[in-house]
């Protein structure tokens, strides 16, 4: 090969690493979101451990990160401030009623129940055409006043918050769920929180037991 | 005219498959890097140890190649190297569908802000790139390339 052909390669390589150092440099993100009162959460609120997820109710590999979360939480006893966020993907056309649905329980108080049963139960309502009986059927089940439930689910404040959880993962670039943040490191679905995650944390209680 | 068509389809087919690549990975590397290991352990097929040696290593090779072929530099190189990823991605979506039972929303070949493709589509555009590769491949000459300029 002549000495002018690899040197044009070698060009070529350069101004492409160069190009996008620059543009990644310019592509700076925002931080991840600080503790939020509005924001679905369970945990101490002092927990030195703050886990922010961004999620899809859908989506299967977020169900599949489920029992990750609960290991967490079973390991570091009173250590975990874990938040949910909305992140419904357009592909998932259900998604955002059953995003809704959960933000209608969570002004009932019961959020969490109801995010559980909406994974447990994923494969159900996820293949209906239309899931709004099934959504009322799982409020109905929680005892939860179904008046104020259904009228909730086209309420349009509700819509905007899940709308704005998923503005604030856009900025995060957020690209596949569930998308996690611990004390504002970025974990991306339920293997890397098992095999990085659960160790980062670790770590992360060590330097702070250390520290005190 | 009619000789000249077969070289002009040739280099359509060269730039198509190098902006597809030089896109995915150029996509994938101005976003973090956990966005793209998160989307392989997704597949669920893909060795653990390998995902992170995969994450750093892949949307560079895809930038580079991809820019080659458009370029026209090195281009049976650069078709063979893209050829034989459009291969190991076809082999990667049908193994995660029949082996993990896979039920992927998006490919994530294209990081946040690009195309969001779902396996099935990815797994056709996969198709076409590999035919076309294989079809570059086999060219002899390289009509309105950095290739032909060089080796003048």
């Amino acid at each position: 090969m002549k000495p002018r052909y690899l040197l044009t390669g070698l060009g070529i390589v350069a101004i492409l690493v160069a190009g996008v150092l620059i543009l990644k440099g310019q592509n700076v993100m925002q931080a991840p979101p600080e503790r939020e009162s509005g924001a679905r959460s369970k945990g101490p609120a002092e927990a030195p451990i703050h886990i922010t997820e961004f999620s899809d109710f859908q989506c299967p590999a977020c169900r599949v990160a489920i029992p990750v979360v609960e290991q967490i939480f079973e390991s570091f006893p009173g250590q975990i401030l874990f938040e949910f966020h909305h992140y419904p993907l357009q592909a998932h056309s259900n998604a955002p009623l059953a995003h809704q649905a959960a933000e209608c329980a969570a002004s009932q108080r019961q959020f969490w129940p109801y995010h559980d049963r909406l994974y447990e139960e994923q494969m159900r309502w996820s293949h209906e055409p239309n899931p709004a009986q099934t959504l009322l059927l799982y409020a109905r089940d929680m005892k939860l006043n179904l008046d104020a439930f259904a009228a909730c689910l086209t309420d349009e404040n509700v819509t905007r918050r899940i709308q704005a959880d998923q503005k604030k993962g856009d900025q995060l670039k957020i690209q596949s769920t569930p998308t996690f943040f611990i004390n504002g490191k970025r974990f991306v679905g339920g293997k890397e929180l098992m095999e990085q995650g659960i160790p980062y944390i670790r770590q992360t209680l060590a330097q702070t037991q250390e520290h005190a | 005219m009619l000789r000249k068509s077969p070289d002009l389809f040739w280099f359509l087919a060269r730039i198509f498959v190098g902006c597809v690549f030089a896109y995915a990975g150029y996509a994938k590397l101005i976003e973090p890097i956990e966005n793209f290991r998160g989307n392989l352990t997704h597949y669920g097929v893909i060795p653990y140890a390998l995902v992170p040696a995969i994450a750093l290593i892949l949307p560079w090779l895809e930038l580079i190649f991809g820019s080659f072929l458009i370029l026209g530099y090195a281009p049976k190189l650069s078709a063979s190297v893209l050829g034989v990823f459009s291969l190991i991605f076809i082999g990667v979506i049908i193994s995660s569908w029949v082996v993990a039972g896979s039920d992927m929303a998006t490919c994530g070949c294209f990081g946040q802000g690009g195309l969001q493709l779902t396996p099935q589509q990815i797994f056709v555009l996969d198709l076409i790139d590999l035919a076309l590769a294989v079809g570059l491949i086999r060219q002899k000459q390289f009509p309105w390339s950095l290739d032909a300029l060089l080796r003048r």
